[in-house]
């Protein structure tokens, strides 16, 4: 479970998230979406406990992120939207790592690591070192590294770019298995047509206020438009004038 | 050139931004290091006009073209050295490099407008410097304002003929060989440089007599450098017209030897780009990574993982073991230089030669030791997430970095330690004495490097490592390393005071206890320090 109390960021003079309340329940997956600069991932920062908030608190799974941060972090599977790992070691030596730092025991990291190559198609690759990846292997395996030590939450910025299809839907159908499982999935994306298929609910944020919340249907109702997708929903309550002027731009 | 000015002004642009992230400091560090540099220019010229009036006069020789030959030698070999590596981060490894080629833009104005950045750079450190030797020169005999001007260019040439050699071994070198071998190259290259200078300096020093004075000096006139010595002394007889020809022949080879680079970088450049950004596929067996995964298990898990992961990355990245294979050759190389000159004058054996000596290079192994933690503190860069959101504390993290840097010194240190041992007949008292430098020096050093960077966590990424510190963290770690040095010298000189009160074990006893508990109590707050600042640091 995920919960945000008055969560508030100033950089400087900049209000970048502003009394931010939400919550998300264990077994949903909550979609966090925005334009660009409206405060996804200084949330997403501070729920993990990368930023400090200048106000307010977030609780991972009851557990306040700033009073207790490591054991906050303990619960809590990262997937970052750009896939930075040490690039001189290899895959396996990279979860290794990783499930030395979570307190995994060797034999169950041992395990559930070939479990994870395998799903990710990435057996061929575990002893190459992490420089000679693609972007997606790199995301892939930042991913398989979240997962190992069974976190009871997820939280995922943008976490199919850069994937291709087969290795997104695979994303897709493992955060969903997750769900059902009783993980709470909180994720911020950019690709609305997967919020929409995937999220139990979605909150909006533009310049870092929680504009709207919950389910798309809800959502519609609040917009009193049935039959409107996210998209139109998105671009109602973020202002879709950007793209006025980009045909006006082109017709020009 | 209209390019190559619109890219220059970019690179300085860049240079300049980089002084600060807040505009509004940005001209207060110009200020900073005019400041800086206005002092050292001031003192240079002020020791020069020591060295070529009274002193010359003294002597009754002008040591004047001697010392600007030293000077400029030691420059030129300075500039050699470091261009290799300066052009291969410059011209390949630079983030914007792709994304120009792509552009527009000839190769050859790429590459002119980053020579040019390299040497205007350079040129900042030459002016505060070098060129304060000539202005001294020109105040002591009163010499023609011209001579100010001329001298001013020379030195602002100055760097364009390493440079450029720099540029014809790197460039053809680049297309054929990768990166990896390439830096590794470049760094055995520097090394056995550096060693062939010491070994020539040796053939000269008056200890061996092996060349004579006079044969010096008449070697010294040979030298390139020489060039700007006859530039000046023409000067000072007043030959105005002999040494403006003369700067018109160093500026004719200078600009003639970059005019025949650029084709040479259109010829490479691009090709020698895909070699460098060529990725070789590494595979480490899953044995050994499973079995490199059990070394150190003394240590606890978390502490353990970190030590080892920044154990591999010293191994495999070669922006780290070639930053640091060099001074580890160095000090190896002069410690055995020094172990075999000192059996040679064993009669002679003094308190210097025995105690003060070795101490010294324990201290450099650990000045290695405080720059290596450094180094693989801001190393984390854009990775450091993985730690900060990882269940290990600030405290453990600390520690890890600790250990590896200590772990990597100490080694060092207790080989040399050895070495004396079975060289050298030592007192009990001296044994003690270097054991505490050995083992406390690194320690301290370490925590002081480990927890200054702690201080100031910021994590980005770079090709090169240095520019991963923040400028003001070497700074403050020199100073209290300086400190430390210091304070450690006068406990060697203590230690002869306490002889006579004591007898050695006990004054040995005495001072490896005071050293154990200025280490403990130095280090152990100041990585407190450093904790209390990791905790509070955010990663953005």
């Amino acid at each position: 479970m995920i919960e945000t109390k008055n969560l508030t960021k100033n950089f400087g003079k900049v209000l970048a998230v502003n009394n931010l309340n939400i919550r998300v329940n264990s077994g949903e997956i909550y979609g966090f979406l925005g334009p660009n600069g409206a405060g996804k991932t200084t949330t997403i920062r501070m729920l993990t406990g990368l930023l400090k908030p200048t106000k307010g608190t977030a609780l991972i799974d009851g557990i306040d992120i700033l009073k207790d941060p490591i054991e906050a972090k303990s619960h809590i599977g990262l997937i970052p939207d750009t896939p930075n790992i040490y690039k001189k070691l290899t895959g396996r030596e990279f979860l290794y790592f990783i499930a030395d730092l979570y307190d995994v025991k060797r034999d169950i990291a041992k395990n559930k690591m070939e479990e994870l190559f395998e799903m990710f198609s990435l057996q061929d690759k575990a002893d190459e070192l992490i420089e000679s990846y693609s972007h997606g292997m790199k995301q892939k395996i930042v991913i398989a590294a979240a997962l190992l030590h069974n976190p009871s939450v997820m939280i995922l910025d943008e976490p199919t770019v850069g994937l291709d299809p087969k290795s997104a839907k695979l994303v897709k159908d493992l955060l969903r298995a997750l769900a059902d499982r009783g993980k709470t999935i909180f994720m911020s994306t950019h690709i609305l047509e997967i919020a929409e298929r995937m999220c139990d609910r979605v909150g909006i944020i533009d310049n870092g206020i929680l504009i709207a919340e919950g389910t798309i249907q809800e959502l519609r109702e609040k917009a009193k438009d049935k039959t409107a997708n996210l998209e139109e929903l998105f671009l109602e309550l973020t202002g879709g004038e950007d793209t006025k002027d980009l045909i006006k731009f082109l017709g020009d | 050139m209209g390019k190559v000015l619109i890219l220059l002004k970019a690179n300085l642009r860049s240079s300049y931004n980089s002084l600060s992230k807040k505009a509004s400091l940005r001209p207060l560090a110009v200020a900073g290091i005019a400041i800086g540099g206005g002092i050292a220019f001031y003192l240079i010229t002020k020791l020069a006009r020591f060295l070529f009036g009274p002193l010359s006069s003294k002597l009754s020789v002008d040591i004047a073209p001697l010392t600007l030959n030293i000077v400029l030698l030691a420059t030129f070999i300075y500039l050699l050295l470091s261009s290799f590596s300066i052009i291969l981060s410059t011209l390949y490894f630079s983030n914007d490099t792709t994304l120009l080629l792509s552009l527009p833009i000839r190769e050859k104005d790429i590459f002119l407008s980053r020579f040019l950045s390299i040497t205007l750079e350079e040129d900042i450190y030459l002016f505060f410097l070098v060129y304060p030797f000539f202005v001294g020169y020109g105040i002591v005999h009163s010499i023609n304002p011209i001579f100010y001007i001329e001298t001013f260019l020379f030195v602002m040439l100055f760097p364009i003929i390493p440079l450029v050699i720099a540029v014809f071994i790197v460039l053809p070198l680049s297309k054929k060989v990768s990166p990896k071998k390439l830096q590794s190259i470049i760094t055995t290259i520097n090394v056995l440089f550096s060693v062939a200078v010491w070994l020539v300096t040796q053939l000269f020093s008056p200890a061996y007599n092996i060349v004579s004075k006079d044969t010096l000096k008449n070697l010294s006139h040979f030298l390139p450098t020489n060039i700007g010595v006859l530039l000046t002394t023409s000067f000072s007889n007043n030959y105005v017209l002999f040494a403006t020809s003369i700067f018109i022949v160093y500026l004719a080879i200078s600009l003639g030897l970059l005019y025949l680079a650029l084709p040479l970088s259109t010829r490479t450049y691009k090709e020698g780009l895909g070699a460098v950004r060529r990725i070789e596929t590494v595979k480490i067996s899953r044995q050994k990574a499973e079995k490199e995964t059990k070394t150190l298990s003394f240590l606890p898990v978390k502490i353990r993982a970190i030590v080892q992961k920044d154990i591999k990355m010293i191994r495999r990245d070669q922006t780290l073991y070639t930053r640091l294979l060099p001074s580890v050759i160095m000090i190896v190389f002069f410690f055995i230089a020094f172990v075999f000159g000192m059996s040679k004058t064993s009669s002679k054996a003094s308190f210097f030669t025995q105690a003060f000596f070795p101490s010294l290079f324990f201290i450099l192994s650990s000045f290695l030791a405080s720059d290596l933690s450094t180094l693989l503190f801001y190393r984390e860069g854009e990775n450091a997430w993985i730690i900060f959101m990882s269940k290990i504390t600030p405290q453990e993290f600390l520690w890890a970095k600790f250990f590896t840097s200590f772990l990597f010194s100490e080694l060092i240190n207790i080989l040399f330690f050895i070495i004396l041992i079975f060289m050298r007949h030592l007192s009990l008292n001296l044994i003690l004495l270097l054991l505490s430098t050995a083992i406390f020096l690194p320690f301290l050093f370490t925590a002081e490097g480990v927890a200054i960077s702690a201080m100031f966590p910021v994590f980005k990424e770079a090709k090169n490592p240095k520019k991963m510190v923040p400028v003001k963290v070497p700074l403050i770690e020199m100073v209290l390393e300086w400190g430390t040095m210091g304070g450690a010298s006068g406990i060697v000189f203590l230690d002869r005071f306490l002889l006579h009160l004591w007898n050695g074990a006990i004054a040995g006893i005495v001072i490896f206890i005071l050293l154990g508990i200025i280490t403990f109590a130095i280090s152990f707050p100041l990585m407190l320090i450093g904790t209390k600042r990791l905790q509070n640091a955010e990663f953005q």
